[in-house]
């Protein structure tokens, strides 16, 4: 089989030392794809509530097209303050959490085989609860592989 | 030196941006080395420190290397429903095994962990960072149908005619996620951060291990790369890596990729 090697700089093809292997898998991501299979978007939660249990809100639903669940990545960015550490400049991978005293509120990006989803939810372990996403509003970037994501 | 540029079909090779050069031979590829399905059976509570460590498989990767997990939660235990996920996994520079280094919980209940894995060809242990290059890109123009593509030969039933970028290794309709910054290092020893200086001038796009050496009898020795969690914050220069439910005390293995600038900026 033909095969395109691209040896390290400072290395020999027959030093087995590789900076592109044509026999390995990359990740890689769609350019064309529509609607995009990256990009960034600003999103905000809203004022969900929960009492003893979990409520979920959906907040982007992205058609990815392909036939099975893709790897994903979601970055979340906060410039404000709503997160688990209070401090501007959070940025979380897969996951936002913030803890609103007995339960989670999170905020998160997950995929199937049909959509890709960015979205929220709160959880109560017993009191009601109310979340507070709505006043703070997020960044959010996301990559939705040509790999799967799923077992 | 020489080098390789492939970009986006329809795009000048010198007006490239990042987000438009396909494959780039300056940079490091974030290769996978391995996509494996797992299925084992084990006792999940290391009962009086007794440890069920099961070898999984080698690998030959000869460096500690990033890896994934998607697990089947439909065959786990309620009772683990939550518990381990991919903390179940324990990768060394030669091997994958299973094991229930921190789970507590009832000793005769037994725990199933299927999923696949995907490990990554990486070696934390040579610090790399690419050049930062900003390029003013050029709009993508509409091609002539000509490109590259490359079948990726260990999928079943791959082939050329194929439309989905699964089944290639390299395509010129796709961008291959390169490198920009890869290495270990050890949390400060005050604050507990670890703390990477990235340059790039956007968030960056990032994935993070910890490497410590085994609990068990059977991995002392070794060292180990396995799952963490972190937070972070970040600006267009720094990025610091905290821990989640406790501070970070092992050393963290980063890999931070290169964006496509314009959903990065």
């Amino acid at each position: 089989m033909a095969e395109l090697l691209i040896a390290k700089d400072g290395f020999n093809i027959d030093d087995n030392e590789f900076q592109f292997d044509s026999r390995r898998k990359h990740l890689l991501v769609d350019l064309d794809a529509k609607p995009k299979h990256f990009d960034t978007v600003d999103i905000t939660g809203t004022n969900i509530s929960a009492t003893g249990t979990t409520t979920y809100e959906t907040l982007l639903t992205i058609a990815h097209g392909l036939n099975y669940k893709p790897k994903v990545e979601t970055y979340i960015f906060d410039s404000g303050t709503w997160n688990l550490y209070s401090g501007s400049g959070s940025y979380y991978r897969g996951y936002y959490p913030y803890i609103p005293g007995s339960g989670v509120d999170i905020i998160y990006g997950e995929a199937d085989a049909t959509n890709y989803y960015i979205k929220h939810s709160i959880t109560s372990l017993g009191p009601p609860l109310t979340s507070t996403a709505a006043s703070f509003p997020l960044k959010i970037k996301y990559y939705i592989f040509s790999d799967k994501g799923t077992y | 030196m020489s080098y390789l540029k492939i970009t986006q079909r329809g795009t000048d090779i010198e007006r490239a941006a990042d987000y438009q050069t396909v494959l780039d031979s300056r940079w490091p590829l974030l290769e996978i080395w391995q996509e494996k399905q797992i299925d084992v059976t084990f006792i999940p509570v290391a009962v009086n420190g007794t440890f069920d460590t099961q070898l999984l498989f080698s690998h030959d990767i000869g460096s500690l290397p990033g890896w994934e997990f998607y697990q089947d939660t439909s065959v786990v235990d309620a009772a683990y429903a939550s518990a381990l996920s991919d903390y179940g996994i324990v990768v060394t520079k030669d091997a994958v095994y299973a094991e229930n280094f921190w789970v507590t919980g009832d000793p005769t209940v037994r725990y199933r962990l299927k999923g696949m894995l995907r490990l990554y060809l990486t070696d934390f242990t040579n610090t790399y960072k690419a050049d930062t290059l900003t390029i003013a890109p050029e709009p993508t123009k509409h091609g002539d149908g000509s490109g590259l593509k490359i079948v990726e030969q260990n999928t079943v039933g791959a082939s050329m005619r194929k439309s989905d970028y699964i089944n290639f290794s390299l395509n010129t309709d796709a961008k291959a996620m390169s490198i920009h910054m890869m290495g270990s290092q050890a949390p400060d020893g005050t604050t507990h951060y670890v703390d990477l200086t990235h340059g790039l001038g956007y968030l960056p796009t990032f994935m993070a291990w910890q490497i410590s050496l085994g609990v068990s009898p059977t991995l002392s020795t070794k060292q180990i790369i396995t799952a963490v969690d972190v937070a972070s914050f970040a600006n267009t220069t720094t990025l610091s890596l905290r821990g989640v439910q406790s501070t970070l005390t092992n050393t963290v293995a980063y890999l931070i990729l290169k964006d496509p600038l314009v959903i990065a900026e």
